[in-house]
């Protein structure tokens, strides 16, 4: 289909010549003899590009282009300014007022398809990238909704358990993840992880440690000779195993990870991380923990072992993971969130259900940032035992 | 007279007598506009004239409707008659050729 050009010229000579010269390049051509009518010409035909002429009766081409700006139908048209008027100040004032171009008259007829052509190329460019952009956009959406899938969704299912969650991604999908798997019967794992960077190539990331961190993959349950048949798999283990599976080299990203395996039947848990911020044990009576056993970021080939530690729990302990960017959340005059306002939230709030507790830091987290924006994602998944 | 020769593109032959014929009916409008002293439409005529010439491959009628525009503006008599001499001049010696 060929473009559609709106010429607007109180001028039927000059309407004639860009008709003349326009039409034999193919485009589909409509004109109007005065503002007003070109502006309606302009609703009707919708064209892709307008020639625009200043000095009209009643209504000039700047009000015409202005008005043409202010209807949502027409804003996007791109308008060539074609005059007389030859001061700098005339052409300032027609692209200040949203023109892309001005032609002189009188005018060359090739320049005149040159610069028609130029626009119109312009114009589809533009409109492939916003199309390519809106599909982007679908496809992460959707990606945000598959990632939405990996967070933990069956919280109710342990008696001795109230289990909640916050995911709050800077960008529509993030480079965290985290999730509660159930091992056997009398186990569960915790995991947190928060790969470097952000967008795509994060969420990818998190994507295959997630599917990796399911237990049967055999990662997190090992096969045994004798009866149960199957071994969980250490903390520290675990993490080794993830830095041998995901090198730097490998997708170009490091990752922080805490994993943790709690054993509901012996009231103990064991974690292990890498690099990751210490997750909190919070006592019943206010006592605040910092579980911070572990080794160095994930990716770089084992320099460190990864330590671990257990820990016992009583009825009313808490146990909350973090990543990075909840402390490292600035508000707008670029005060970090920082650990201590953490801790000393969790501290005074030690008696609340563990979901009004992540409620509470998200809370406080809006409050101190007044709507700042969010540079990191930020995640936090915590636990109460309840014996 | 000396004939002046303009080379025009073929495609704008069927155009091109209308055109001129326009102008020549300019001459006695500028004409008539001196004499109710209406110096606005002489300087209306001239403008339109800069506008056009150029494109039609006339560029001596742009350069006369340029001096015209700014003579009716200064309201300057002598340099309007220059300017109906000139374009009558122009309009009696011109001779197109289409390439």
């Amino acid at each position: 289909m060929p473009d559609k050009i709106l010429i607007i010229d109180d001028s039927v000579e000059n309407r004639v010549l860009l008709l003349r010269t326009l039409g034999k390049a193919g485009y589909e051509i409509t004109e109007a003899g005065d503002g007003q009518e070109g502006l309606t010409r302009a609703r009707e035909f919708l064209p892709d590009l307008i020639l625009l002429d200043i000095v009209m009766p009643e209504l000039d081409g700047y009000q015409v282009c202005e008005a043409l700006k202010r209807d949502l139908h027409t804003a996007d048209i791109p308008v060539i300014f074609l005059s007389a008027k030859t001061e700098s100040k005339d052409k300032i004032k027609g692209l200040e007022i949203g023109g892309v171009d001005y032609i002189t008259k009188p005018f060359d007829r090739g320049e005149v398809l040159a610069r028609v052509q130029t626009q119109l190329k312009i114009r589809h460019l533009m409109q492939e990238l916003l199309e390519k952009q809106k599909r982007l956009e679908e496809d992460l959406k959707a990606a945000a909704c598959i990632q939405e899938t990996l967070l933990p969704t069956e919280l109710s299912v342990w008696p001795e358990l109230d289990i909640a969650w916050k995911f709050l991604p800077c960008d529509l999908i993030g480079g965290d993840i985290f999730n509660v798997v159930r091992l056997d019967e009398t186990h569960l794992g915790f995991y947190m992880v928060d790969v470097s960077g952000h967008g795509v190539p994060s969420a990818m990331v998190t994507v295959s440690v997630s599917q990796l961190m399911s237990p049967e993959r055999g990662y997190l349950k090992k096969k045994a000779p004798s009866p149960p048949y199957y071994e969980i798999v250490s903390p520290q283990e675990v993490l080794r195993a993830l830095d041998e599976e995901y090198p730097f080299e490998r997708f170009q990203k490091f990752f922080t990870i805490v994993y943790l395996v709690l054993d509901l039947a012996l009231s103990k848990m064991v974690y292990s991380s890498a690099a990751h911020p210490p997750p909190l044990l919070l006592h019943a009576d206010g006592g605040l923990e910092l579980l911070d056993k572990g080794g160095t970021i994930i990716g770089l080939n084992g320099v460190v072992p990864f330590e671990q530690e257990e820990k016992r729990l009583q009825p009313g302990d808490k146990v909350i993971l973090y990543t990075d960017g909840v402390v490292e959340y600035c508000n707008r005059e670029g005060e970090p969130f920082g650990v201590e306002r953490l801790y000393h939230i969790t501290r005074s709030w030690h008696q609340r259900p563990i979901s009004e507790i992540l409620d509470g830091i998200h809370q406080t987290l809006t409050d101190f940032g007044h709507q700042a924006k969010i540079e990191d994602d930020i995640s936090l998944l915590g636990f109460e035992f309840k014996g | 007279m000396e004939k002046i020769v303009v080379r025009i593109d073929a495609d704008l032959e069927d155009l091109i007598p209308g055109y001129l014929q326009n102008r020549r009916q300019d001459l006695e409008a500028i004409l008539a506009a001196l004499e109710r002293q209406d110096f606005e439409a002489i300087r209306v005529l001239g403008h339109t004239m800069k506008g056009t010439g150029g494109g039609y491959g006339f560029d001596a009628i742009s350069d006369i409707g340029r001096d015209l525009e700014a003579a009716a503006q200064e309201q300057d008599i002598p340099a309007i008659h220059q300017g109906v001499a000139a374009l009558r001049d122009y309009l009696q010696t011109v001779e197109v050729v289409f390439q």
